[in-house]
């Protein structure tokens, strides 16, 4: 019994929601950190 | 405001230890250990499955500690640790359950079964996105951090009933196992695996919790133009 398949689907799944998490993460604490920098030295 | 904070930079250190972790643990649970000789290679999801679940357990046990010492001493920064801790909970939890489903098909010929700990696990994430809804939906910053730690502290309660469900119900998942009955190098490679998940979950902790200051002080200034928060981390 082989099934490799079934393994390359699990490393492909996880790393796929880590990494699109991972990014989505930074764009939003990049966003952020722009946010309270035009404010703070808009103010 | 400093836009980095202490936890920010030991996140960091954490996330450039489980970057080489996570290429070790690859190449020993790919390479290195031998397949399982019952169900041969497909058993090799067991070192992303297993990590996954120890990744949601520390961040699920950051949300909860965090969420208890919120309602006690009522500090921002203990609010933006349990955030941090649910998210990232939900998104392991989330890959423990998927990885799961694929190692189920091949071996018990079902993607999903309404299993004790499939079915506890599965009551577990709902909690915990029920806890990221709850806080998207409350305006109020102090209501929204005191039903938060509410909800983190009920959905915690899961995690338990769902580590024992394996030993108090009959289920199709197996038992927790003891590594004196499995080949030592499944064993290190596993072991490797869970550090690198969990610096990996440390490392994306400290990003969401930087993200939750910096949210926390754009909505001050949106309040009080003018003034930043100086954060607690």
């Amino acid at each position: 019994m082989d099934n490799g398949g079934f393994v390359v689907a699990g490393y492909v799944v996880t790393a796929t929601l880590v990494i699109l998490y991972t990014w989505r993460l930074a764009r939003r604490l990049r966003e952020a950190r722009k946010i309270v920098n035009s404010k703070t030295l808009g103010a | 405001m400093r836009t980095t904070s202490r936890l920010g930079t030991l996140g960091r250190v954490a996330g450039w230890v489980a970057v080489p972790t996570v290429v070790l643990g690859l190449y020993l649970g790919l390479v290195w250990a031998p397949p399982d000789s019952m169900m041969g290679n497909v058993q090799r999801i067991m070192y992303v499955h297993f990590p996954s679940w120890i990744a949601t357990a520390l961040s699920y046990v950051t949300a909860f500690v965090c969420s208890v010492l919120y309602l006690a001493r009522r500090r921002p920064a203990l609010d933006y640790l349990a955030q941090a801790g649910v998210e990232v909970g939900v998104l392991f939890n989330t890959t423990g359950l998927i990885t799961g489903s694929i190692w189920g098909r091949p071996t018990w010929g079902v993607w999903w079964t309404w299993d004790p700990r499939l079915t506890t696990t599965a009551i577990m994430l709902l909690i915990f996105v029920g806890y990221l809804l709850v806080r998207a939906f409350l305006e109020d910053p102090d209501a929204r951090a005191r039903v938060g730690a509410l909800v983190a502290i009920v959905g915690f309660v899961t995690l338990p009933i769902v580590y024992f469900s394996v030993r108090w119900w009959r289920t199709l998942h197996q038992p927790q196992s003891s590594p004196s009955t499995v080949d030592p190098r499944m064993v290190v490679a596993l072991r490797v695996m869970m550090i690198a998940f969990a610096l990996g979950a440390a490392y994306l902790m400290s990003r969401r919790y930087e993200l939750a200051r910096l949210q926390a002080a754009v909505e001050q200034l949106e309040i009080e133009p003018g003034v930043g928060t100086g954060g607690n981390g």
